[in-house]
């Protein structure tokens, strides 16, 4: 595959995140939620809601609210760009390269891109039943859950690559440790083995250590060029290269996975190649990796399908530390969606950038000058490579 | 296509916690991706659910419920007889 060299990359930052505290009942509406994570993030990185003319956003089966809104709620100029669309835990990366490419046209100078929900005490995508073709097939039978199918490719990941329940929870061990220090996580007590291991199943081979947590919420995060980016208020995320796939027959919908070839990669695998060519850095290159956890097989997938790891030693490495503080490749620093709560990877985009600019407090890694980041777990998803300004 | 019904088990869950209607009365219930012999892939639960591995040879049963008929999986050694006289009913589905 041909890599185009022109494009955003290298010319649009990530310069701020926003957030509101993270809970299980907000008693907010949503698009409270929303304006106030979207004006911290915008404060954050040193501009005015004066500045703000893109926003950006996704939601499933309508459980946030459109751009316009947003907008109107907080007295915005004129939007020069919107983009509202129906995806999941796939959008984040996405949405971050789609206002990296509008800023680069000219499209617009400062894109929010933010997700919003009360994802615990409103509807919860968790086990919500998906509009479209797909669900008749499933729903009747009592395979209805997100995580059961996320859980039917863990099954056969794990049993082709040889890995197993220890190495599951090796990820929850390792993201816990995280949490700890970071005031916004719902779950922060520590983990050890054998608490996991002793936890019943909710649905086999996931425990409920495996599995994220759902919360009321909201994330932001703020692009704007390179050039303005230098400007502000903290050390400019360069935009380096994103990418989007989705892999061929990726069904009717999100939960449609009966006509994926091979359960054991991901669109990680995919979209590999052209994500690392495109910023022209190699996985050896990278620092800090924020990988889509909304189950712990993920995070295993995720680093092999990126090539961070070969093929079936994703456990051994996460179980050697490696994806620690003091490790080769700290992954998952504000301890994820598994522990921080499910913005649907919106947040694991934020702490991504806060980690290259060097603000991840008792959690910064030591060295933060590259990370990737993914969004989503199975068909299709998008990642991103965020550098310091060199 | 004309199938057999027989296939392997190319991957399955095992609920243990009511996460998704239908079949919330017969906990623990097994949902797995079976490759038909003939290549295709289907799903369908799994009775009895346990024990049950990746690359189990499952052969196909359909049931009738009050408003539409299933298509489930049991093993291939089973006596079919026994075990399709007494399919889990699902729960009333909307």
């Amino acid at each position: 595959m041909s890599i185009p060299a022109s494009g955003p990359g290298q010319t649009a930052a990530l310069v701020g995140v926003g957030f509101t505290p993270f809970t299980r009942a907000s008693g907010q509406s949503v698009l409270a939620l929303a304006t106030e994570a979207v004006a911290n993030a915008v404060r954050d990185a040193g501009l005015h809601l004066d500045d703000v003319d893109g926003l950006s956003s996704f939601m499933v089966s309508d459980d946030s609210v459109p751009c316009v809104a947003v907008s109107s709620a907080l007295g915005l100029g004129p939007l020069r760009t919107v983009l509202d669309v129906q995806l999941g835990g796939q959008a984040p990366c996405h949405l971050v390269w789609q206002a990296a490419q509008s800023v680069a046209r000219g499209d617009a100078e400062v894109v929010v891109v933010y997700r919003a929900l009360n994802g615990r005490s409103g509807a919860r995508v968790g086990s919500m039943q998906f509009a479209g073709m797909g669900g008749q097939y499933r729903y009747p039978i009592g395979y209805g859950a997100y995580l059961m199918y996320v859980g039917m490719w863990a099954q056969r990941f794990l049993n082709e690559t040889g890995q197993g329940p220890d190495d599951l929870g090796a990820v929850a061990i390792s993201q816990r440790k995280y949490a700890q220090d970071n005031a916004r996580a719902l779950r922060r007590e520590p983990l050890a083995l054998d608490a996991y291991l002793a936890e019943p199943f909710v649905v086999d081979p996931y425990r409920r250590s495996d599995c994220t947590v759902e919360v009321d919420g909201a994330c932001a995060v703020v692009v704007t060029s390179l050039e303005r980016a230098r400007d502000l208020a903290h050390p400019p995320v360069v935009v380096a290269s994103g990418c989007y796939r989705a892999g061929p027959r990726p069904g009717l919908d999100i939960g449609d996975h009966l006509l994926w070839e091979d359960y054991t990669r991901n669109y990680t695998s995919w979209l590999r190649d052209e994500l690392f060519g495109r910023a022209g850095i190699g996985q050896g290159d990278v620092d800090v990796a924020e990988i889509y956890d909304c189950f712990t097989s993920t995070v295993l997938m995720g680093l092999e399908g990126l090539g961070l790891c070969a093929r079936g030693e994703s456990g051994a490495f996460v179980r050697s530390g490696a994806c620690g503080l003091d490790g080769r490749l700290p992954t998952n620093t504000g301890g994820g969606l598994l522990a921080e709560g499910y913005l649907h990877g919106m947040n694991t985009v934020a702490e991504a950038v806060l980690q290259v600019q060097g603000r991840g407090g008792t959690r910064q890694a030591r060295r933060h000058e590259v990370a990737v980041v993914t969004s989503g777990a199975l068909m299709d998803g998008s990642a991103l490579i965020l550098t310091a300004d060199r | 296509m004309e199938s057999t019904g027989r296939g392997v088990v190319y991957s399955f869950v095992t609920a243990h916690v009511a996460v998704s209607p239908g079949y919330v009365g017969s906990l623990p219930y097994s949902v797995a991706t079976v490759e038909l012999e003939e290549g295709p892939r289907l799903l369908g639960r799994i009775e009895p659910p346990s024990p049950l591995a990746i690359g189990d040879r499952v052969v196909s049963r359909f049931v009738d419920h009050a408003t539409w008929t299933e298509l489930y999986f049991e093993p291939a050694t089973a006596h079919a007889s026994e075990l399709a006289a007494h399919p889990s009913e699902p729960a009333a589905y909307p």
